[in-house]
């Protein structure tokens, strides 16, 4: 049978333009990928003993968590965000902004800005690399190796920088 | 003579290694000093300052008359205001 009339063309062009969009399946979105971290860390401290030479000493407890940003077209690349405490002595709180670059999907560095916000303030630059050991598919056990200077701020009682070396360990989870 | 290619994931891994390695050396062999010290104001109690090392009571504005750290009439330092050991 041929479609000959005028209206029926149209209805049927209509009726399979429309089943074309229903059915069709909804493009792939640009998405955010979200990661949660939570981990310990401690290592060395270094800063003017006073005298005018450089000390080391332990580190203070860091409790940290935070959150890393990727674009699911672009995950080699991330922005993270960290929100720490120093638990000993008098306990401080700070935070951090970092841009990641994933070499693979374990193994990763960055940079970025540090900073104590409270009691006093401390401020500087950090860099690091991280190294994800993973539990099933979301989950993962992460380590990492951070160098931090922090140059500025009113926790400093000389003009020296202070310095972190420390290590982090902790739990890291797709979400 | 034959040359050595490493991955870069293997460069990674051994770079990584080595910082593991290097802080732990720094833990272990360096002198760090103890928590007699001060490097942070933090480091020392409420209400006081570390200056060169040490720490000091500051002195509230009524009873300091304006002066903000107390270090005595020879600069002695009050030694209930050692910075926590670590």
């Amino acid at each position: 049978m041929s479609l000959k009339s005028g209206p029926l063309r149209a209805s049927v062009s209509i009726s399979a333009l429309i089943g074309a969009i229903f059915l069709a399946r909804p493009a792939h979105a640009e998405g955010l990928l979200l990661d949660g971290t939570f981990g310990i860390g401690s290592g060395l401290e270094g800063g003017d003993t006073g005298t005018g030479q450089f000390g080391w000493r332990r580190a203070r407890l860091h409790i940290t968590t935070g959150m890393d940003f990727r674009n699911d077209e672009s995950q080699a690349d991330a922005l993270g965000f960290r929100v720490f405490a120093e638990i000993e002595k008098r306990a401080t709180l700070g935070g951090e902004a970092r841009y990641e670059r994933w070499l693979s999907h374990n193994v990763g560095a960055y940079g970025g800005l540090i900073g104590v916000v409270t009691p006093e303030t401390l401020f500087g630059v950090t860099t690091g690399m991280d190294l994800v050991i993973p539990f099933g598919k979301r989950a993962g056990l992460f380590l990492e190796p951070s160098f931090s200077a922090l140059p500025v701020g009113s926790d400093l009682p000389s003009s020296g920088p202070l310095v972190w070396l420390l290590f982090s360990a902790g739990l890291r989870l797709g979400l | 003579m034959k040359s050595i290619r490493l991955s870069p994931r293997a460069v990674v891994r051994a770079l990584f290694v080595l910082c593991l390695l290097g802080i732990a050396f720094l833990l272990g062999n360096l002198g760090c000093s103890s928590g007699a010290i001060c490097y942070r104001n933090t480091d020392c109690p409420y209400a006081s300052d570390c200056k060169q090392g040490t720490c000091v009571r500051r002195l509230s504005s009524e009873a300091g008359g304006g002066s903000s750290i107390d270090e005595g009439a020879a600069g002695a330092i009050d030694a209930s205001q050692t910075p926590d050991a670590n």
